[in-house]
């Protein structure tokens, strides 16, 4: 079924497609949320036992996930402009 | 070190460049090649103006104080661009659909054009931007000084309150000139967002020096970066989870509230798919302004001492390694930063102040009488400048009451929230049906009640507005009222505090008051618009036709959107309704037309109570809705008729296309027919010619006598049968054969035709007596010509060494069966098609003798019986089944 010629994906007529693309829409920034929101779990200094995550890696994670969720949208932004023409 | 007036001159050069860039935008669009300033990424950089001073310089100092937690601020907005698809692109939609001008606009439009929510809102919306404003001129006139104490010379800069008042002057006259060339709010400001996408660049270039900068010039690339991070001062995750939560969700609700805001993305949006490009682009842009905060913070903590301001961080570190270039740059950066953000804001308050608070003021002020007096153009055009200058003066004024101290510097986080409090009646308005005008401002005024009280008062100190003992001990000693610890929840952030109980009120009320009172008509109507924005293109009908003056609504068109605007606009609706002229009759849908135009200059409430004066009614009536829903009915029902109708004619059309197909198919078998007959007619003439012309030769013998003239007698009896065949067919085929129909016994007639048929003898019949005993109703003679026909063709074609013919009878209910089957190889499945056909001819051309008629004769005597002939395949060799009704109907009679 790989050999699908790629074109028809996003034919006027492929509903089903561009109904699964604009929940691609719906997810992405829920899963962004989720996983900006792992931070949470690190903890803050409290003189407990468990030492708070470091700044520098926490920024390398931060900055990961953000540029992650640019480069899903980025790829998902034509055929959804496409689908909004279509409209 | 740099001069002050050079600093002065490099800064008056910069809003020059500003300046044409905007005249040459405005131009460009005049001139209509502004497809370029349509680009998505014009949009996406307008956009920035979300990145203010206060993030320029501020983000710089908040992570010196607090690491990672300055990241909310750029994670919020990220988050509702990603999430493109959910909301803004229905915010978009709706907001050019309904011409909204501003946030307050929104909000009133959508309950019911109301103005007591555009006053709420507009006075919200002024209240939490001018500090900010104050904080962007008091960052300008910082970087200022920080050239100056920098300065060796000893230049004394004019005091800072002076250098504010230079750049709010400045800014205020950039703005009248480029922010209100047009009237209509919904036309682009070229000029104003090409400046500002100009600013977008400077600001992010700036930002990106220093910190590349920085990280290789000074920390000696990303390693080292890491390793002075680790051991900074915010080496460790320090953000507790309310503010990285809230501060989060707070971000996200400014970026849409934010009058600026709102003005970028809603109000200048030139195209809906702009959206989908800045969706990504504009993340991206936040992530680079972001990617090297966190460094600058932590080099600037390390190298400079420990006194240093770390809000000027971006200004002071690279002067203090004497990169006086690389200086000058952040400090233009900032400066666009902050200018950026005063011109937009000051164009979006002004255009809420005269739409929802001069304008309806003015016309409150106006004589009752029938068209409005005036000119209502001036008056806007005065209301907007007058009020962006109102704007830029309270912001300065601010600056100055408020002493520029660190309490401005905190007046970020709490201007987002006061804008935050139109969020719930922004999303009810454009998700929930049920939300209400009442729910809406009750909520409004609660929410911003509880912001002033727990949040905005309070930053200005203890002591300054509310008293020391109000913050500790709560009004009148009540405990739980103490301003940052409402409800006695102790502990909390003053900013989440805020969000929290100011957000949760307000939507709480709002969706309690929505519940339990109802929205009048016109609500119901602009809610259905608002939720149905992707459904629904139908515009409302929310007036009447009435005895309306055409003449009184251009007059008064005219004085609002130009007298050129408005004859086209009433000329297009005069010719669309098929008049000439320039007064089209004022039909509801007319109205609405006009009033939405005269909403995208003064705001839906102010163009709703303009258009009721003339029009002398003000609002729908609930039975006005019933009439609107009874017309749609009656629409309804009106184009179903059609469809079924249409559906008819389809029908129709259908059966004439077959039945001309039909005549068409028969046409051609005719002239087959009649070609065919010629040629079959021809061959015996023409020896029947040949030999008579023989004959005449007298020296013929005898026997050849004799045997030509039996070579003409036969092919004359040829022709004859040719003839009687045809006649025969013909009175078959016209139904007016007359039948003799009587009772005989079945064996006796296959009997008769076994004889009949004058068989050579080379075929064996086969046949059980026993089962033909049976009497048959029927025209004997015509059913023997049939059998006679099969048993004949039998002989001829039946190829077999042994030929053989099995007659075999039965009957199925009341039809009996003949069945004639040889054991020849039979008739291929193209040619059973085709036998009973007329001339037919096989395709293996063993046709011998006859005219091919003798099959279509049978079937158009069984035919005439009431029966049915037909050739039966797969029997192992030729075979016809004759199917007729023991007993034959005269139906033909």
């Amino acid at each position: 079924m790989a050999e699908r010629p790629k074109i028809s994906f996003f034919l006027p007529q492929d509903g089903f497609r561009r109904r699964r693309l604009a929940d691609a829409a719906r997810i992405l920034p829920v899963l962004g949320g989720i996983l900006m929101m792992i931070p949470m779990l690190w903890g803050v200094d409290q003189g407990g036992e468990a030492d708070p995550a470091k700044t520098s890696n926490a920024a390398v994670y931060v900055f990961c996930v953000w540029a992650g969720v640019i480069i899903a949208a980025a790829m998902l932004a034509p055929f959804l402009a496409r689908i909004e023409d279509e409209d | 070190m740099v001069p002050f007036n050079f600093l002065v001159a490099v800064c008056l050069g910069y809003v020059a460049i500003l300046f044409l860039v905007a005249f040459w935008a405005e131009r460009r669009a005049a001139a209509g090649k502004d497809g370029w300033l349509r680009s998505p990424y014009i949009y996406t950089l307008s956009l920035s103006v979300y990145c203010t001073a206060w993030t320029f310089y501020g983000a710089v100092g908040y992570a010196a104080r607090s690491g990672l937690e300055f990241l909310t601020i750029y994670l919020g907005p990220t988050a509702i661009m990603i999430g493109w698809w959910l909301l803004l692109r229905k915010l978009v939609r709706i907001g050019q659909s309904q011409r909204i001008t501003s946030v307050a606009d929104l909000i009133s439009s959508r309950f019911g054009k109301s103005t007591v929510l555009g006053v709420i809102v507009t006075l919200l919306a002024v209240v939490g931007t001018t500090p900010y404003i104050a904080l962007q001129l008091q960052s300008v006139t910082l970087s200022f000084s920080v050239f100056a104490a920098q300065s060796s010379e000893a230049w004394t800069p004019p005091s800072l309150n002076a250098t504010a008042l230079w750049v709010a002057g400045g800014l205020a006259a950039f703005t009248i000139i480029f922010g209100t060339r047009k009237i209509d709010s919904n036309e682009r400001h070229h000029g104003v967002v090409m400046a500002i996408a100009v600013e977008a660049v400077v600001k992010l270039f700036a930002l990106i020096a220093v910190g590349v900068f920085v990280v290789w010039g000074i920390a000696g690339g990303v390693g080292g970066v890491m390793e002075r991070i680790d051991a900074s001062p915010i080496a460790q995750w320090q953000v507790t989870n309310g503010r990285w939560i809230g501060l989060t969700f707070l971000s996200a609700a400014a970026f849409l509230c934010l009058p600026r805001m709102f003005q970028v993305l809603v109000v200048e949006n030139a195209d809906e798919r702009h959206l989908s490009t800045a969706s990504w682009a504009f993340p991206a842009y936040l992530l680079a302004m972001s990617l090297f905060v966190l460094p600058i913070a932590v080099i600037g903590l390390e190298v400079l001492p420990a006194g240093a301001n770390p809000d000027l961080f971006v200004l002071t570190l690279p002067l203090s390694m004497g990169q006086e270039g690389l200086a000058m740059l952040s400090f233009l950066g900032g400066f666009s930063s902050a200018t950026s953000m005063v011109i937009v804001a000051s164009i979006a308050l002004a255009t809420m102040v005269s739409n929802h608070i001069v304008m309806p003021i003015w016309l409150r002020l106006q004589p009752k009488d029938v068209s409005v007096s005036g000119d209502v153009r001036s008056v806007l055009i005065v209301s907007r400048r007058a009020s962006i200058a109102a704007v830029l003066a309270l912001g300065y004024m601010y600056y100055v009451m408020s002493g520029g101290g660190a309490a401005l510097a905190a007046i970020g986080l709490i201007s987002f929230v006061g804008v935050a409090q139109f969020l719930p009646a922004m999303l009810g308005g454009i998700f929930w049906r049920g939300a209400n005008g009442r729910g809406a401002a009750v909520g409004l005024l609660l929410g911003a009640a509880i912001w002033a009280y727990s949040l905005f008062l309070p930053s200005f100190g203890a002591g300054a507005i509310l008293s020391e003992q109000l913050l500790a001990e709560g009004p009148w000693g009540v405990g739980w009222l103490r301003p940052q610890a409402l409800f006695g929840i102790e502990g909390l952030d003053p900013v989440v505090h805020a969000v929290l109980w100011s957000m949760l009120l307000n939507t709480v009320t709002f969706v309690g008051v929505s519940l339990f009172t109802f929205p009048n008509a016109l609500e119901r109507l602009q809610g259905a618009q608002f939720i149905n924005v992707f459904h629904l293109s139908r515009e409302t009908k929310g007036w009447q036709a009435s005895r309306v003056e055409s003449e009184d609504l251009l007059i008064m068109a005219q004085r609002i959107i130009g007298g050129r605007d408005a004859q086209r606009l009433f000329a297009d609706a005069a010719n669309k309704q098929g008049k000439v002229g320039y007064l089209p009759d004022p039909t509801p849908e007319f109205l609405e037309k006009l009033e939405r135009e005269l909403a995208g200059s003064v705001g839906a409430a102010t163009a709703h109570a303009m258009v009721g004066q003339i029009v002398g009614r003000a609002s729908v009536s609930v039975e006005d809705l019933m009439a609107v829903a009874d017309e749609t009915q009656q629409m309804m029902e009106y184009s179903n008729q059609l469809e079924a109708k249409s559906d008819e004619l389809a029908r129709t059309a259908r059966k004439l296309r077959e039945a001309n197909e039909k005549l068409t198919a028969l046409s051609e078998q005719k002239d087959t027919f009649l070609s065919q007959i010629s040629h079959e007619l021809r061959t015996p003439m023409t020896s029947i010619r040949a030999f008579a012309e023989i004959l005449q030769d007298p020296s013929l013998e005898h026997d050849d006598t004799k045997r030509y003239a039996d070579i003409i007698f036969r092919e004359t009896i040829r022709l004859t049968r040719l003839l009687d065949d045809l006649l025969d067919l013909s009175v078959l085929e016209n139904g007016t054969v007359a039948l003799d129909i009587s009772a005989g016994d079945l064996g006796a007639l296959i009997d008769r035709s076994i004889s009949a048929a004058a068989l050579t003898g080379r075929l064996t019949i086969k046949r059980n007596p026993a089962r033909e005993v049976r009497v048959i109703e029927t025209d004997q003679d015509r059913l023997a010509q049939v059998f006679i026909n099969l048993i004949k063709n039998a002989e001829k074609y039946c190829d077999a060494d042994k030929p053989e013919l099995k007659i075999s009878v039965r009957s199925v209910g009341d039809v009996l069966q003949v069945d004639f089957v040889d054991n020849g190889k039979g008739i291929s499945p193209a040619d059973s098609e085709v036998i009973f056909e007329k001339f037919s001819r096989l395709s293996d051309g063993a046709r011998a003798g006859g005219a091919g008629l003798g099959l279509a004769i049978c079937r158009e005597i069984v035919l005439n019986l009431g029966g049915e002939i037909a050739y039966l395949p797969g029997q192992g060799g030729g075979a016809f089944r004759v199917s007729l009704p023991s007993r034959v109907a005269l139906a033909a009679e």
